[in-house]
């Protein structure tokens, strides 16, 4: 999924050097939102399923399957929704803490004008 | 399933939209369901093994708030309560449930064709087996019935001793023995209870005849000249046609043989009701298909000879819908005459040949000008029963005409009714345990979504006016009776009639349609021609 360091961003990569500009933070919020669509999703089809006109014993245990597995996917979108900010601050301060080390290198070393 | 859920006492509903059928298409549906919530699951399980790697790849650039990240993605991806896993969960649960649906509905197939499978081998062996062979069995019968009646009795006659015997079979059929299920029910009811013939005991059930008669017809067909070939054949139809041949032949020696059908309107429409008043339900239909019965015991009262109604009903709204009414048998000569509703015709329609009767409804049809876009309401007793249903899943007819709904009464229609009606259709097949006709197909109606059969023991049923109906094959066959049934279970509360309401009332504009504000209804006559 992430691509290799120093192939992120829209800005010139130089070889040996860490890319600049804010990469994973974008990357981590699309993931955060295709977690929550997922388990928004799946959480409606659950739901469906458990409607079924079906009475027996059998039918008594499918429900009691169900209700674990809704459970499950409730504990994962709350899960997901705690990551979200960390995850975030976190993929943020690597992204800020890159853009710096990319700056200073750039800044320390002299490129020769002609190709 | 809760499809057996009684709408009143006495009735069974079996089939339609509260049906068992309708359920286990919910399965599958709720399967499909959790197929797609697995696949759902598994995206996001994917999408969140991004996440942490995203945050494996920062935690270089910011040692500091990797943990705390780390900690709270682990959940996500956790490979026994992650995503994944409810994925996983979530596939073997739709899984087991296409199992369930399955077994349902294999476990309903095997029995009915077990029976049926073994009743037409045993016929076919018998028939094949010759006149000596029929002798001897029957005789064999005769024996064991004899020993079996005077066994029983016998044994029952014991419970007025005063011994330990008697008291044993005085407790059997007194208390909750009697009353129980399976091999011990049975024996206690057999054995026990007043008197030296067991309670139980009558007329055989439609169920058994349901069961007998395609062993019947394949040994009617064994018994034939040459070998029969009745493997993975339904021998009710291939019977029919040869009494049908047989009857033809007999006509034509004995009777005076016809060439063809002639259709004229009758000036005077016969209607148990006034003729500006519309239908207002299932009931008033099938009063008006019984009115098309020519009265037995006064010649000239009744309806005409050979008839079938077509009635128009104008709604406020400015649309217009159609009531065919189509009775069943009124001649039971084996040789063909004139009225087509005859005996000639029943064989006809049963073994699948172009019949009489379905061209006289067509004509008619035709000739009161349905157009083919407004909805139709066809509605038949015992043979114009099968003739309804035999119309609505032909595919030329479809074309031609719209039809919206089906009722039929009395008639055997299980064997004809396949997946062929159009979408929309609602089919409702009334049905009395005590009578045998609807049974004659050897064939119990299935159990489709939108095809509801209501079955009616006359014994129980509280809204019965004549009692010796359910003491009568020929009575509870009678089209009045049925009539009346389906007056009880208007506007009954059971999805599957439910369903078949919302359908006729588009036709009779009741249930929320626009309603009627006139009607004319037209007798069409059917003659056969020298």
């Amino acid at each position: 999924m992430a691509p290799p360091a120093g192939q992120h961003g829209t800005g010139q990569h130089h070889p040996g050097l860490p890319a600049d500009g804010a990469r994973t933070t974008p990357l981590a919020q699309a993931a955060l939102g295709a977690v929550g669509d997922g388990l928004s999703g799946a959480r409606t089809g659950l739901a469906a399923a458990a409607d079924a006109d079906w009475v027996s014993v059998a039918a008594d245990r499918y429900r009691a399957v169900l209700a674990d597995v809704l459970a499950d996917v409730t504990r994962l979108t709350s899960a997901r929704w705690s990551a979200h900010g960390p995850v975030l601050r976190h993929t943020s301060a690597a992204d800020a803490t890159r853009d710096d080390v990319a700056a200073a290198r750039r800044a320390a070393v002299w490129e020769f004008p002609f190709p | 399933m809760s499809d057996q859920d009684a709408p009143l006492a006495g009735v069974t509903v079996i089939g339609g939209a509260g049906g068992t059928s309708a359920h286990l298409d919910d399965l599958d549906a709720a399967a499909a369901a959790l197929e797609r919530a697995a696949d759902l699951l598994d995206a996001s399980a994917h999408a969140a093994h991004d996440v942490a790697e995203l945050v494996e790849e920062a935690a270089a650039w910011s040692p500091a708030t990797a943990p705390l990240a780390r900690v709270l993605t682990d959940p996500l991806v956790d490979p026994w309560r992650g995503a994944r896993a409810a994925a996983a969960s979530v596939r073997a649960t739709a899984a087991a449930l296409r199992t369930a649906a399955d077994l349902y509905r294999r476990a309903d197939l095997d029995v009915a064709g077990r029976l049926r499978n073994g009743g037409i081998l045993a016929g076919s062996v018998l028939g094949e087996a010759g006149p000596v062979a029929w002798l001897a069995v029957g005789a064999l019968a005769a024996v064991g019935a004899v020993g079996v009646a005077i066994h029983v009795t016998s044994v029952r006659a014991l419970q007025y001793t005063p011994g330990v015997g008697g008291l044993v079979l005085r407790g059997l059929g007194a208390g909750p023995l009697a009353g129980a299920s399976g091999p011990v029910g049975w024996v206690s009811r057999l054995y026990g209870g007043p008197g030296l013939v067991p309670s139980g005991l009558g007329p055989p059930t439609v169920g058994t005849v349901e069961t007998l008669v395609p062993g019947m017809s394949s040994f009617l067909l064994a018994a034939g000249p040459g070998r029969s070939h009745l493997l993975g054949r339904d021998p009710v139809p291939l019977a029919a046609a040869s009494i049908g041949n047989g009857t033809r032949v007999a006509t034509l020696l004995l009777g005076t043989p016809t060439s063809g059908l002639l259709m004229t309107r009758a000036i005077q429409a016969a209607s148990s009701r006034p003729p500006e008043r519309a239908p207002q339900g299932m009931g008033d239909v099938l009063d008006d298909v019984h009115a098309r019965y020519p009265d037995p015991h006064s010649p000239g009262a009744g309806g005409l000879p050979g008839s079938v109604g077509v009635q128009r009903l104008d709604h406020s709204d400015g649309s217009a819908s159609w009531v065919v009414t189509i009775p069943g048998t009124e001649e039971w000569s084996p040789l063909a005459g004139q009225n087509p509703l005859d005996l000639q015709t029943d064989l006809d329609v049963v073994a699948g040949r172009p019949d009489d009767a379905t061209e006289l409804v067509t004509r008619a049809m035709i000739a009161a000008g349905v157009p083919p876009d407004e909805p139709v309401l066809l509605a038949g007793h015992s043979l114009g029963g099968i003739v309804a249903m035999e119309m609505a899943q032909d595919r030329a007819f479809q074309e031609r005409f719209s039809v919206a709904a089906v009722l039929t009464a009395g008639s055997p229609v299980g064997a004809g009714e396949s997946a062929d009606l159009p979408p929309g259709v609602q089919t409702l097949h009334l049905e009395h345990e005590q009578d045998y006709v609807h049974g004659l197909d050897g064939r119990p109606n299935g159990d489709r979504p939108r095809s509801t059969t209501v079955r009616a023991d006359l014994g129980r049923a509280p809204w019965v006016s004549d009692p010796t109906s359910a003491g009568s094959p020929v009575q509870a066959h009678a089209a009045s009776g049925y009539a009346e049934t389906a007056r009880a279970i208007e506007g009954s509360d059971h999805p599957s009639i439910q369903a078949f309401e919302a359908a006729v009332g588009r036709v009779l504009g009741t249930s929320g349609h626009a309603p009627v504000v006139s009607s004319s209804t037209s007798t069409y006559v059917g003659v056969r021609v020298p």
